[in-house]
């Protein structure tokens, strides 16, 4: 009889632990970017650097994951000047823009129609939740079919999620 | 034609992300009178960096006085950070956006030619 109720308070704390155990999860407004592929450019000419795949480059693409619709905007600039290069004396002229690559959701192919352009920066509602790849085009031509000097070029994108 | 470094560091699977939450972060009251305290957190998976610059802004894009514990955060990939930011009493009814922006390094070799930032608002429930 003691030996059964020694055994019976030892199982009492591990029927309690068990009870308690629980996962809990919460969805909420978020946006998530992801460097998806980052771009190589090309040089199809000794004035221009391109990232289009038919120039030799690698167009980059990122990824925008939203979890609920409708909350946030996707703000994306192409590059308008170099972060890394060697010393330029001419003028480069920039030309670039972006647009949608891949989806998640068949609804989200309505995304490039209503996108809104100005200067560098191309705008996207994320009006749907999911996940939507953004390819950004660019390439850069160097003063009036002048060859770009012999060194390392890099540019920077902006990627931006702006809640509504 | 003659070879041509012109590479943004190839890499065809760069795999990070950035994320902040909330999207419409509440401002409170902080333990200093006249401040006003917004809890955020920050998740980074970006492999290629390291440090993110918070800033506030206001309709215009134009940045608002703050105070955090850091202005610059270093969030290890993989990592989440909480952090809190400090707003004058006075410039809440300007203050509309709140946002975090990865800090690519000078001369870096790697792949982070994407800087990204994301943006929550402080001035109330979705507009």
């Amino acid at each position: 009889m003691k030996n059964l109720a020694i055994i019976a308070l030892a199982l009492l704390p591990q029927v309690a632990l068990a009870d308690g155990v629980q996962i809990e999860g919460n969805v909420q407004a978020k946006c998530i970017i992801r460097t998806d592929r980052t771009g190589v450019y090309g040089n199809p000419t000794p004035s221009k650097l391109s990232a289009s795949p038919a120039d030799g480059g690698v167009t980059p693409s990122i990824r925008y994951d939203v979890a609920l619709a409708g909350y946030y905007i996707a703000r994306i600039t192409h590059p308008t000047s170099f972060s890394t290069s060697p010393t330029l004396t001419d003028t480069v002229t920039w030309t670039g823009g972006s647009s949608v690559s891949n989806v998640s959701d068949p609804d989200m192919s309505a995304y490039d129609a209503d996108k809104v352009e100005y200067d560098a920066t191309t705008e996207f509602d994320l009006t749907v939740a999911g996940t939507t790849f953004f390819k950004v085009d660019s390439a850069a031509e160097y003063g009036f079919n002048k060859a770009f000097p012999a060194g390392t070029y890099r540019a920077i994108i902006q990627a931006d999620c702006i809640a509504k | 034609m003659k070879l041509m470094a012109a590479a943004m560091a190839l890499s065809a699977t760069v795999a990070g992300a950035h994320e902040m939450t909330p999207a419409y972060p509440q401002l409170r009251q902080s333990s200093v009178p006249e401040i006003m305290q917004a809890d955020l957190s920050l998740f980074n998976a970006r492999d290629d960096v390291e440090y993110f610059a918070i800033s506030v802004l206001d309709a215009d894009w134009k940045p608002i006085a703050f105070a955090s514990a850091q202005r610059v955060m270093h969030v290890v990939p993989g990592g989440r950070k909480d952090f809190e930011v400090y707003i004058r009493q006075d410039d809440v009814p300007r203050v509309v956006y709140l946002c975090t922006t990865s800090m690519l390094r000078a001369g870096q070799e790697d792949n982070a030619i994407v800087s990204s930032r994301i943006c929550s608002r402080l001035d109330g429930e979705k507009a």
